[in-house]
């Protein structure tokens, strides 16, 4: 695996991430299963950080494992937790180990979470971030100082296309793009109109970012009801949940990864946008089935 | 205006537990329009409780006064006479009155009834919602009016985030709004979308380094 | 200085034969104050009103406690007493010993009876004097609309010499054809003429009321008209707009050729050019709406025109027909008599349109068979509808509207043409129904009362029976927000401070205002915190065990009297303290009782939806559920307090809720 995931998105026709979630303790033996497992298969591995505001193993931790086991790290970063001077450290420090790839994130609140009585720190938030390494990239800090070593990060975001309303995170995602990314995986979509509409969007404010589109299985009609409801920016159309509605019993996560993978080859066909970001969290050993269904492995 | 909510009455029972002769002293300015700690609410308060000591067989004398703005030590002093008698004061005033009553009357123990809880405005009669922050470096002339730091659940300035529900709902509780839609909607209407589309660089959060301080120019 | 109190005990003729009188005068003359406790038998008649009359005077009485009947009898008559006496009439408080004591228990009730008058003697400590004064009112009234209502109004109120305005927003007055005129063969032409003619009566065409401040003598008006806006003054304001009709029709059927209203069946019969003239017309009308009066009018006429223009067959199908307005039955007998055919079923009649007719399917009564009818031309069933604008109207004058969007709240103590607000009235289409009948009716009612409150320039005022004191005053605006009938409004103090203002005019004196400030600011004279404390402390002693039942004048009152008078007895161990309105019940109130040793504590109001003061009876029911709350965070007995609401004609229903509340605490227990 010579090349950089920064190389690989600018040559490669069609990119393929995943995604690695840590557990809740000190063991890493899970994580390096999953790495092991995926690492040759996809193009890079995003590492989440304290997802949905549960406390776990850090990012940059199993990041430093995919690193030692041969693969390409994302490095996410959430500004929940962390005020800016921590931020900047832990950059440093990731960068100084080899882990060059970041995906800026806001983060969850702290009320979805398990520790519902801490702090919300939300010193930057994402579109900040993704300014502030820049200016690290420059190799200045963010109070001007200069580094005594810098950093140079390939910078990724993440964006909403099927938000309602839209055009307030129509006009966010123009701000990050204006303050430069690389590449950026969309929440998970399941209209493949409204990616259209959105990498038509994104096309007209900067032509050379690559979009991934942001791919969930869903793995029952009751769980796509729930999502539809409740998770934010979820819009999944009533012929899949009457497709997952219809599928025999026991077999609700097969059918949702054929949904999955057949949303992937439209993509793939129609030249939608440049690549997926597959997130199965908890189901990590089923990604390699989902790739295979869609013809990427 | 401050507004508070009383404390539950659990706690407020365990404070005054040890005292058989209580002080329970209200403000007529913030407090008292919020309905919290206004005559009325003291009197109220007083009468229940003398109920849960009757209920468990003691005894006790609670007094009941009123300070226009407890905040001030001139008025404070006005009810000297009152607190003097008593063992124990609870302040029904925000946590900037009951701090001045502590301070004016160092021996007597003074206790919080209620829980301050923000700067707002009244949405509606008996609903009242959470303005300001005091953040120190005000924002609003950016986003038409709409205060970012208090209103968006994440104090973000450049939202929104990426949780906002359906219909422009805040990620947190489906009930509020979210403030960056709201200022989406506000400078849509005036014609100034300019104003969301610029960056916003990482806020001043030491621009008022607690304990705050303002010294008046003149005078 | 202790005031003088005078207690004057009634025996009603003897009637009230269990109270040891001579008992209760030696109890009640231990309180401090009392000048004398006088015993009569005719209190109330000329020459026991003679003897009070003399012994307030001997005795330089300041206050008067008289014990007897009902105060809902007899307390004006009393309070007339002290003002020929030269005590100020407000200075009385009554003791309910007849209806709510006597009559109401069996066995001797001299224990209650003492304590009633103990109650009314610490009230009457604490009462205030009220003067009255005459304020200046401003005599113009303003009528919006210029319809048929509005013109009729205008006409009466200029006939009793009142200068009028007739605000419309159309171009032109008059109402559109097939309206009331028609019907009646009332000359439109000649109603506008004599509006245009009379000199009383300004008329402003193209016009909108854009903003209304003040209240009743001194609305303050803003009128838009050719873009210039201006400022006016009024005295009352008489809402006049008329409603709008649609179609009931199920959904995907239209009006088309087939498928007409009433007004264009009216143009259709007075069209000299109409090409064809239907061979039969259907009406249906009566099923969707039951307060059809107009559309049987409009029906009967229609129908019968259509017959004798068109000869065509004509079909009238209906639910049920009424025929209680003005000239309508003799209609109906001349439609039949000219062969008119009328068909009365239980349910709507399917209508569909095919091959360019229109078939009629219903189920009729008398025949009880299915039938079916095609027709050329269906006249549908109207709805009516608020007019547009109806919503603007109603926050520009901060008036409710009822449940079907018209100006007439379902409230019946605002029948006919009130408002919750004094000095706005509602007459005609824009409460929902119309017929001539009714229109003058309301017409009629409406320049009654404009009449009694403007004609003479001046209003006789209590002078701050319910006053905010600007002192403590601290402008929450709550009182403003909250005041059903809008009588009070934000003024400047003497010194320049903002506070709650309550116009003496303007003011029901419910006392809701009262119970909800928070800075207890607001002094209602005779209803007040301390006044209601004082009749608690009174019966502390004995309130162990007791029950307090807080009843409004409105209703559980005189429900409680009623109770009385058909000696339906109940548990003697409830004391009634009389409040103006429901919603004057404050938590504090009802905290005090249980602090003061009560078992129990009711909350007796109006029936929903009916209350007098229109919210008063909610805000006890929240305020009940409130208490509730706090009673529980203090390990009492929530169920120790309940909310009822009931009638004043419903001493059934105050007897069992009194029986009902004495179940639950015998069980709690204390």
């Amino acid at each position: 695996m010579a090349k950089t995931f920064r190389d690989i998105l600018k040559t490669k026709d069609f990119v393929v991430t995943a995604e690695v979630g840590p557990v809740k303790g000190s063991s890493v033996s899970k994580a390096i299963e999953h790495i092991e497992l995926l690492k040759d298969k996809v193009d890079g591995l995003n590492v989440t950080d304290n997802q949905s505001s549960v406390m776990r193993y850090p990012s940059l931790g199993v990041c430093l494992l995919i690193k030692e086991h041969g693969g390409e790290p994302v490095f996410q970063v959430t500004c929940r937790d962390r005020n800016r001077l921590a931020i900047q450290a832990d950059l440093l420090f990731a960068y100084s180990r080899g882990v060059n790839n970041i995906l800026c994130l806001t983060g969850d609140s702290i009320d979805v979470g398990d520790h519902k009585e801490a702090k919300q720190v939300f010193d930057l938030d994402s579109v900040q971030l993704i300014h502030l390494v820049h200016t690290m990239n420059s190799g200045k800090d963010m109070a001007g100082n200069e580094l005594d070593g810098g950093i140079d990060f390939c910078i990724g975001t993440t964006a909403t296309p099927s938000a309602d309303p839209l055009e307030p995170q129509l006009i966010k995602v123009e701000k990050k793009l204006k303050g430069g990314v690389n590449f950026i995986q969309t929440q998970a979509v399941y209209e493949l109109d409204d990616l259209k509409r959105f990498t038509e969007f994104v096309r007209t404010i900067d032509g050379g970012v690559k979009i991934l589109a942001g791919i969930v299985p869903v793995i029952g009609a009751k769980m796509a009801a729930y999502m539809n409801e409740n998770v934010p920016g979820i819009s999944i159309p009533q012929r899949l949940i009457d497709e997952l509605a219809q599928a025999p019993k026991g077999t609700g996560v097969a059918k949702g990864i054929e949904i999955a993978a057949r949303m992937i080859r439209q993509i793939r066909e129609e030249k939608v946008c440049d690549g997926v970001h597959i997130m199965f969290i908890g189901r990590e050993e089923r990604v390699p089935e989902i790739l295979e269904a869609s013809g990427l492995l | 205006m401050i507004i508070a909510e009383r404390k539950p009455m659990e706690e407020i029972k365990q404070l005054i537990a040890p005292y058989r002769k209580v002080l329970v002293a209200g403000c007529e300015t913030c407090v008292a329009v919020c309905w919290v700690g206004g005559e009325k609410e003291v009197g109220i308060l007083a009468s229940q409780l003398r109920l849960a000591r009757g209920a468990e067989g003691s005894e006790i004398s609670v007094l009941e006064a009123t300070v226009e703005r407890q905040c001030e030590r001139e008025m404070v002093a006005e009810i000297k006479d009152k607190v003097a008698e008593a063992e124990a004061v609870i302040s029904l005033a925000c946590g900037s009155g009951v701090q001045t009553m502590a301070e004016m009357f160092e021996d007597k123990p003074v206790f919080p009834g209620v829980n301050t809880t923000f700067i707002g405005m009244p949405e509606k009669e008996g609903l009242w919602v959470e303005m300001c922050g005091a953040c120190g470096d005000c924002f609003l002339d950016r986003t038409g009016g709409v205060c970012p730091i208090v209103r968006c659940a994440k104090g973000l300035l450049n939202g929104p985030c990426g949780g906002t529900r359906k219909g422009g709902k805040c990620e947190i509780d489906p009930d509020k709004d979210c403030a960056w839609v709201l200022i989406y909607r506000r400078l849509e209407k005036q014609g100034r979308l300019d104003l969301m589309r610029k960056y916003y660089a990482p806020k001043n959060y030491r621009a008022v380094k607690r304990p705050g301080k303002v010294q008046a120019a003149k005078a | 200085m202790e005031t003088k109190i005078g207690v004057f005990l009634c025996n009603c003729g003897a009637a009230i034969k269990n109270i040891d009188f001579d008992a209760v005068a030696e109890e009640v003359v231990k309180s401090p104050g009392i000048a004398c406790v006088n015993l009569s038998s005719d209190l109330c008649l000329e020459e026991g009103r003679k003897k009070m009359l003399s012994r307030i005077k001997e005795g330089n009485i300041e206050r008067v406690v008289v014990a007897g009947c009902s105060p809902e009898f007899s307390e004006h008559i009393f309070r007339e007493v002290l003002e020929e006496s030269g005590v100020n009439g407000n200075l009385l408080s009554m003791a309910n010993i007849r209806e709510q004591c006597s009559w109401a228990h069996e066995g001797d009730v001299t224990e209650k009876a003492v304590e009633l008058v103990k109650m009314a003697v610490n009230r009457v400590r604490l009462l205030q004097p009220v003067e009255k004064k005459e304020l200046a009112v401003n005599k113009e009234v303003l009528v919006v609309g210029g319809g048929f209502s509005a013109i009729s109004a205008a006409l009466q109120l200029s006939r009793i010499g009142l200068r009028t305005t007739l605000l419309e927003e159309e171009a032109v007055l008059g109402d559109r054809p097939g309206k009331l005129e028609s019907f009646y063969g009332v000359d439109p032409g000649a109603a506008i003429g004599a509006v245009e003619g009379d000199r009383n009566i300004e008329i402003l065409t193209s016009a909108e009321m854009t903003a209304l401040e003040g209240k009743i003598g001194d609305f303050k008006v803003g009128i838009r008209r050719e873009g210039q806006e201006v400022l006016r003054k009024y005295g009352a304001i008489v809402l006049a707009t008329e409603y709008e009709t649609e179609l009931a029709l199920d959904s995907g059927m239209k009006s088309g050729p087939n498928i007409v209203s009433q007004e264009q069946l009216s143009n259709m019969l007075s069209d000299p050019r109409l090409k064809t003239k239907p061979k039969s017309v259907g009406f249906v009308f009566d099923f969707c709406d039951e307060n059809s009066r107009f559309s049987t009018l409009a029906t009967l006429h229609n129908a019968l025109e259509a017959k004798k223009n068109w000869d065509s067959e004509i079909y009238v199908f209906y639910k049920s027909l009424k025929v209680d307005s003005r000239g309508v039955e003799t209609l109906y007998k001349e439609a039949r008599d000219c062969g008119v055919v009328f068909l009365k079923s239980e349910v709507a009649p399917r209508i569909s349109v095919e091959n360019g007719q229109v078939k009629i399917e219903a189920r009729d009564i008398f025949l009880g068979e299915d039938i079916t009818l095609t027709c050329d031309l269906l006249v549908a069933e109207e709805l009516r509808r608020p007019v547009e604008g109806s919503e603007r109207l109603s926050s520009l004058l901060s008036v409710r509207r009822d449940s079907r969007g018209f100006f007439q709240d379902e409230n019946v103590h605002l029948y006919p043409v009130g408002s919750e607000r004094k000095g706005i009235f509602f007459i005609g289409g824009c409460r929902g129904d119309l017929d001539l009948g009714r229109v003058l009716a309301d017409i009629s009612s409406v320049v009654v009362n404009v009449h009694e409150l403007l004609s003479s320039g001046k209003a006789l005022v209590d002078v701050e029976r319910v006053r905010a004191d600007p002192q403590k005053c601290v402008a929450c605006l709550t009182c403003i927000r909250v005041c059903p009938h809008g009588a009070i409004q934000l003024v400047r103090s003497d010194d320049s401070k903002e506070v709650a203002g309550i116009s003496d005019l303007a003011c029901y004196a419910c006392g809701i205002c009262a119970a909800i400030c928070p800075a207890k600011a607001i002094r209602f004279k005779g209803y007040g915190d301390d006044e209601t404390l004082a009749q608690i402390e009174a019966v502390k002693e004995s309130l162990d065990g007791r029950n307090m039942a807080f009843c409004c004048e409105h209703s559980a009152y005189p429900a409680a009297d009623l109770a009385g008078r058909l000696r339906l007895h109940y548990r003697n161990n409830l004391r009634i303290i009389r409040v103006p309105c429901a919603g004057q019940v404050d938590v504090f109130h009802i905290l005090k009782a249980f602090e003061n040793g009560a078992a129990s504590v009711l909350v007796m109001g109006c029936e929903e939806g009916a209350c007098h003061h229109i919210t008063g009876n909610a805000r006890a029911k929240e305020r009940v559920r409130y208490s509730k709350m706090l009673l529980k965070e203090v390990s009492v007995d929530d169920g120790r307090v309940r909310m009822f609401n009931l009638s004043p004609n419903a001493p059934h229903k105050f007897v069992k809720a009194v029986n009902e509340i004495a179940k639950i605490t015998k069980e709690s227990g204390r």
